[in-house]
């Protein structure tokens, strides 16, 4: 860890909301990024963002610095996410459009390779969509956002091993869709 | 192609997740075999498609400020209501003060009640309105009651003293079966209330309450670490099948993962002598875990 957050989290665990608030800054928009791929929507993403945030300064006393503040922040916000999730597929089902969202078109490209994309795409967003909550968490952070298994593991609070199941489960069901 | 070799380890090559020597072994694996050959370029192939339409969401920065602008009031106001934002030292100070204060009080509390020779008669609780009536009895058989909301901390509290020292274990019973029925938030206090009396309550009834309140407690919650190693205790050794269920439920609803856990698990699994439904949760419990 680096001394710079080491000082902020004290002055954070002191009662310093702008050191919080600091602390908060580096890490926001990548886990409201890995949040919405849980939740599948952005206005939910951020209400799981701000409860998690929140969740996390009230334990900020019971912080330890075996792992970093953007690790643990991630952790709560995964489990937050994944709660939310349950309760919500409770509610209602959620639309295989809304999972990955929607992804503009570029502009240089002919509207049929533009409808091509769009459809392989949806393709993947449906194949996404089929992966569990764990599968698809565990190949965000190692795919997109490129995390060590090691430390997926600690966000997720599991063995590594367990993350690399995910992992293969995950990319083998992702290809055998492409080559359906 | 009678390959036997491993091909999810590629996955773990083309990720960088193999160290020197494993990536030299699995380099050589792919230049040796044709079979591994074929799969590395397909692997390669696939992902280089998946990389071209996985892409990490776009997020509006002005989006990203509201929320952190709302945390931040609302850490203010925490911090305001508790006193968080002072200095270290001088919240330290506070907490001494209070602490001291707390067992102080908490000794003149218990002494009083001792003094007085009260008693708890009933424990009542209404779920609509989540208010709660502890009637007790004096040595004089003259009456008195405490009426409050479940959700004040004084009340939890006394309930948290009847669960913990009433003698009489339908009282425990009623106290921890207010608790089960109340939709309060998990804190510190009542969870470690109900953990001890699910460890050590000798009547049956009474932990099979604690252990339903925690159920309401931390429903949709991450088990604290505290709590999670009671409950694998109680799978364990627990010896009411009720207690153990119940248990076991909360665990496999959790999800999360320890070493201990999957150990339990697989020793309930395969025991005979256990209740083939707590068997059939401890193994799909274990199927989850390896991802199954």
């Amino acid at each position: 860890m680096v001394p710079v957050d080491e000082h902020l989290i004290t002055r954070a665990q002191s009662g310093d909301a702008d050191a919080f608030d600091a602390l908060l800054s580096r890490s926001d928009a990548r886990v409201v990024q890995i949040v919405q791929g849980i939740t599948g929507n952005m206005p939910d993403a951020l209400d799981v963002f701000q409860n998690a945030a929140l969740k996390a300064w009230r334990s900020l006393s019971g912080f330890r610095a075996d792992s970093s503040f953007d690790t643990w922040l991630t952790r709560i916000a995964i489990n937050e996410a994944l709660s939310h999730r349950k309760k919500a597929s409770r509610l209602r089902a959620v639309p295989l459009d809304d999972v990955c969202g929607p992804v503009l078109e570029e502009a240089t490209a002919s509207p049929d390779a533009g409808l091509l994309r769009e459809d392989e795409e949806r393709g993947l967003a449906a194949a996404m969509a089929n992966l569990s909550s764990r599968e698809r968490t565990v190949f965000t952070l190692k795919h997109v956002h490129d995390y060590k298994i090691r430390e997926i593991a600690a966000m997720l609070d599991c063995a590594e091993g367990t993350v690399k199941n995910y992992l293969f489960r995950a990319v083998h069901k992702l290809r055998k869709h492409l080559t359906s | 192609m009678n390959c036997t070799h491993d091909h999810d380890t590629l996955v773990l090559l083309y990720y960088g997740e193999l160290t020197g020597p494993e990536q030299a072994e699995v380099r050589n694996m792919i230049a040796t075999c044709a079979s591994c050959q074929a799969a590395w370029q397909s692997l390669e192939a696939d992902m280089n498609v998946i990389d071209g339409l996985v892409e990490p969401v776009r997020v509006d920065e002005m989006d990203v400020q509201r929320a952190r602008a709302s945390v931040r009031a609302e850490v203010l106001a925490d911090a305001a209501t508790t006193g968080r934002a002072r200095p270290l030292h001088v919240v330290r100070w506070a907490a001494s003060v209070a602490a001291a204060f707390l067992v102080f009080a908490a000794g003149w509390y218990l002494g009083a009640v001792d003094n007085e020779n009260k008693w708890v008669d009933a424990v009542l609780f209404d779920a609509n309105s989540q208010q709660v009536r502890i009637d007790y009895v004096g040595e004089s058989e003259s009456e008195s009651s405490l009426s409050g909301s479940i959700h004040d901390a004084p009340m939890q509290r006394e309930l948290g003293v009847i669960l913990a020292s009433d003698i009489d274990p339908v009282s425990r019973m009623r106290a921890a079966r207010a608790l089960a029925s109340a939709r309060i938030a998990p804190n510190v206090n009542v969870t470690n209330v109900l953990s001890d009396v699910l460890a050590t309550d000798g009547n049956p009834v009474v932990r099979l309450q604690a252990v339903r309140a925690l159920h309401g407690l931390f429903d949709q919650r991450p088990l604290p670490e505290s709590v999670r190693a009671v409950l694998v205790e109680r799978v364990e050794v627990d010896p009411n099948t009720a207690v153990r269920m119940k248990a076991m439920e909360i665990l496999v609803a959790s999800e999360q993962v320890s070493m201990d856990m999957q150990q339990t698990m697989q020793r309930v699994g395969s025991d005979e002598r256990e209740n083939p439904y707590i068997r059939f949760m401890a193994k799909r419990s274990l199927e989850r875990l390896s991802g199954e």
